[in-house]
């Protein structure tokens, strides 16, 4: 049922199309199909909000993403200068940050004794250290990353809105559709209604 | 393209008097262009926006309403796509073509082509070290691409803000007294 309401939808869609997005893992085309599944009378307009929804979505994790990578980059940068003194040659990537608060307490230890030995450090002796220098540090675009996300959820709770008005709006066609078929019926029903004459 | 055929292009294009045909002048018309996103839509002559008011007016709405939403969707579109494009934008670099230059008097210098001076290495050392500062300042592409992204909130802000009230205005049609007795 539910793959004939998207079969049906991406019919409607894919002559239609109005969002081109460069993403290789696929991840917006789910998000999309999943939508469409969901729709219960797809037609030109809902399914054109459904695309606006999903590449919402789709740029809402984006930012999230981004939002990470800036306190993982940031954090590098700080350890790495902190271990040198030059935020140019780099020891400490954003993965190894990442893999450190999955709980890799080995890789912690290990940054935190570079941190100890390292000559002329000003920053921070510690990767925690590091890591709330870096959290003041990149706050600005924290908090422009966050007004992002902040943006994306309004535009799907707004685009969500919208598809609800459009969805009433066939729905009252299709009562009013019935409305005159059971008037009809009833008409009908009385000319030929043998005990009326 | 070596260095000293990048000078001798920028040598050549300080001679020109600019473009000359109607279509160079639209060209560069539009070089001081961001993003566009403040200018109207021109929907006369976009077939997307026809094709899509064809098939919006065939689902029953009146000209009106399907002109009003396919003109605000395609808005939020401009607006999108100019997002999707700052995100994959290059970053920007400061000073690229002048350290490029040094590194190559640097080279000849090496090879022992020319001498640079006393005076003239610091003067580099000052150079580098000020375009460093600059490029520090400008931030790693994520950073960038974080700030260009946080300039078209205004303008995700408008055009979604312009659906959701065509589509309202739709919505409202249902306090019609015909449909509401029904």
């Amino acid at each position: 049922m539910a793959e004939d309401k998207l079969k049906q939808s991406l019919a409607i869609l894919n002559p239609i199309r109005t969002v081109r997005l460069k993403d290789k893992t696929g991840n917006f085309e789910a998000i999309l199909q999943g939508l469409l599944s969901d729709l219960e009378t797809p037609n030109t307009l809902s399914v054109l909000l459904c695309e606006q929804i999903a590449e919402s979505i789709f740029w809402m994790r984006r930012h999230v993403e981004d939002k990470e990578l800036i306190l993982l980059e940031a954090t590098a940068e700080k350890i790495d200068k902190a271990q040198s003194g030059y935020g140019s040659d780099r020891a400490c990537t954003a993965n190894d940050v990442k893999q450190v608060l999955l709980g890799d307490e080995a890789l912690k230890r290990k940054i935190n004794n570079k941190l100890k030995k390292a000559r002329s450090n000003t920053i921070a002796t510690s990767f925690d250290g590091c890591r709330a220098k870096a959290f003041v540090s990149c706050a600005r675009e924290v908090r422009i990353a966050d007004d992002l996300i902040q943006r994306q959820m309004l535009n799907i709770r707004h685009l969500q809105r919208s598809l609800d008005a459009i969805d009433m709006k066939s729905r009252i066609i299709r009562r009013m559709d019935l409305e005159l078929e059971r008037v009809e019926r009833d008409l009908t029903a009385l000319e030929h209604d043998p005990e009326a004459g | 393209m070596t260095q000293k055929q990048a000078r001798a292009n920028r040598e050549n294009a300080k001679k020109s008097t600019g473009p000359r045909t109607r279509s160079g002048k639209g060209r560069s018309s539009q070089n001081s262009i961001r993003h566009g996103l403040n200018q109207a839509l021109d929907l006369e002559h976009d077939n997307r926006f026809i094709v899509l008011l064809r098939l919006v007016k065939g689902d029953g709405y009146s000209h009106d309403e399907a002109y009003s939403i396919v003109s605000a969707i395609l808005d939020h579109r401009r607006v999108m796509q100019a997002c999707d494009q700052q995100y994959h934008a290059p970053k920007e670099v400061f000073g690229r073509a002048e350290v490029g230059m040094i590194r190559e008097l640097e080279g000849d210098a090496e090879l022992g082509r020319i001498t640079i001076g006393y005076n003239d290495r610091l003067s580099i050392g000052r150079f580098k070290a000020r375009v460093g500062r600059i490029n520090e300042g400008l931030g790693s592409a994520l950073v960038q691409r974080v700030r260009r992204l946080g300039k078209l909130i205004r303008y995700q802000r408008r055009s979604v803000a312009q659906i959701h009230r065509t589509t309202r205005e739709i919505k409202n049609d249902k306090t019609n007294p015909f449909i509401s007795k029904l």
